[in-house]
């Protein structure tokens, strides 16, 4: 990838995150990347593809690195649902976080018809279904129902955090995440 | 209906239940029942799809987190309200393939559930176990002192040891126990529900609950009195602790009243 592909990738990402996607134009986002829109539209298409791109790095970015770290460090089936958000509130404390693309994508686009809204509920979705694969794996009976009490913690401590930073929410998504995992085992 | 910037919500969550726990909770169930009213999926718009800040609603919710006892209320808050509205998208988009889209409302109540539980009984102890520390040495200093002023005079120590021992706190008789998350072991709780059930059938002296410090009113009257016993270990130590203050006598009714 080109480097200043990337820079303007960064970029936008930080800018979407930090003042919100539609209050972010393109002139604000070449300005601060140092390059120019024709540049910027020699690499993405229009805004729309440039945000679709924005969404689908910083989503696999994350799952890259949590499938890493689960994958080291666990060992038995049932240890990576008990983990998960022992990551996740790694990765939401540490000083780069600046939230999660798909939570403030659907709320700013909520036309059901939009490419944007239609990937950021698709990714929400695909993390559920992740969460339900380790819940299945730790053969908890209710698979499903697990994965979604989970991803409603997680959805609403990050939201509760971009809302105040380090407010804490994530931790006690943590360990009610915690209880709801413990209970689910034990059924 | 802008149903979350509705009055008629917060009318609704404020009789729904006794105690602020069960608003909190109701909060999915009235917009559950909202939601299956006839042709209610018409008129919702975009509330739940592009939701704005409902302010009122969410120092409701505050001021009911607070009472429940949250550490951090503002936030709990913040977290069901987000929650909820998830919850709303979620069983609005619920398709015929997803059985857990349909029961989104139970998954999300689940999962409050247990965020208020995490932010008022666990963590709670875990602020507090500094105190149970300052506590402990404190006790240490009276019984060193006790030893001491017992080579000096005999008797007087003695009376003087029981007064220390009947004010001590009753934090510093609790041991600080390691862990917060596990669950009580199945022996010690069915111990305490022996326990509380034994109590029922003798002529007990309650403590009374006003005089106990905050912390352990709730798990006074919820264990002891109510007879709920919760399975989490460090409620459950502080609760035999109390029983051990509670005086009973288990002379059957007759045979006290023949012998006085």
């Amino acid at each position: 990838m080109s480097v200043l592909r990337e820079k303007i990738l960064n970029t936008a990402t930080n800018l979407f995150q930090t003042q919100g996607i539609n209050s972010t134009g393109v002139d604000n986002i070449v300005a601060v990347a140092g390059t120019t829109k024709m540049t910027l539209y020699k690499y993405f298409h229009s805004k729309e593809a440039l945000i679709l791109e924005v969404l689908q790095k910083g989503q696999s970015d994350f799952q890259t690195w949590l499938d890493e770290k689960l994958n080291s460090n666990s060992k038995k089936p049932s240890d990576k649902i008990q983990q998960l958000f022992d990551y996740v509130e790694e990765w939401v404390n540490s000083p780069e976080f600046i939230g999660v693309g798909f939570i403030k994508a659907s709320a700013e686009f909520p036309n059901e018809e939009n490419p944007i809204h239609q990937l950021s509920s698709q990714q929400s979705r695909e993390f559920r279904l992740f969460i339900g694969r380790l819940a299945a794996e730790a053969k908890i009976k209710d698979a499903d129902g697990l994965a979604l009490q989970l991803s409603l913690l997680f959805e609403g401590a990050v939201q509760a955090e971009q809302m105040k930073r380090g407010s804490g929410a994530i931790k006690y998504a943590k360990k009610a995440a915690k209880i709801l995992i413990d209970g689910a085992i034990k059924s | 209906m802008d149903i979350l910037n509705s009055n008629w919500l917060i009318k609704m969550l404020e009789k729904s239940s006794q105690t602020p726990d069960g608003r909190l909770l109701s909060l999915f169930d009235i917009l559950e029942d909202w939601l299956e009213a006839p042709n209610m999926r018409e008129q919702i718009g975009e509330q739940f799809s592009k939701p704005k800040h409902a302010r009122q609603l969410q120092d409701y919710l505050t001021i009911e987190a607070a009472k429940a006892g949250a550490a951090m209320p503002e936030v709990l808050a913040n977290q069901l309200y987000f929650m909820a509205i998830s919850a709303t998208q979620e069983r609005l988009q619920a398709n015929i393939h997803e059985a857990s889209g349909h029961a989104a409302f139970n998954h999300a109540k689940s999962a409050a559930n247990a965020l208020i539980f995490a932010q008022t009984k666990k963590e709670f102890y875990i602020a507090k176990s500094s105190a149970y520390a300052i506590a402990a040495s404190f006790l240490g200093i009276l019984v060193v002192a006790g030893t001491l002023y017992i080579n000096q005079n005999m008797s007087q120590a003695a009376e003087k040891k029981l007064a220390f021992a009947s004010a001590m706190p009753i934090q510093a008789a609790i041991p600080q126990l390691v862990s917060s998350d596990s669950m009580a072991d199945p022996q010690q709780t069915a111990a305490l529900m022996a326990q509380i059930e034994l109590m029922r059938h003798g002529n007990c002296q309650l403590i009374e609950a006003i005089q106990l410090p905050d912390q352990y009113k709730g798990i006074y009257l919820n264990m002891v009195v109510n007879g709920q016993v919760s399975t989490d270990p460090r409620e459950q130590q502080i609760a035999m602790e109390l029983l051990k203050k509670t005086r009973c006598n288990y002379t059957p009714m007759l045979m006290a009243n023949s012998t006085g």
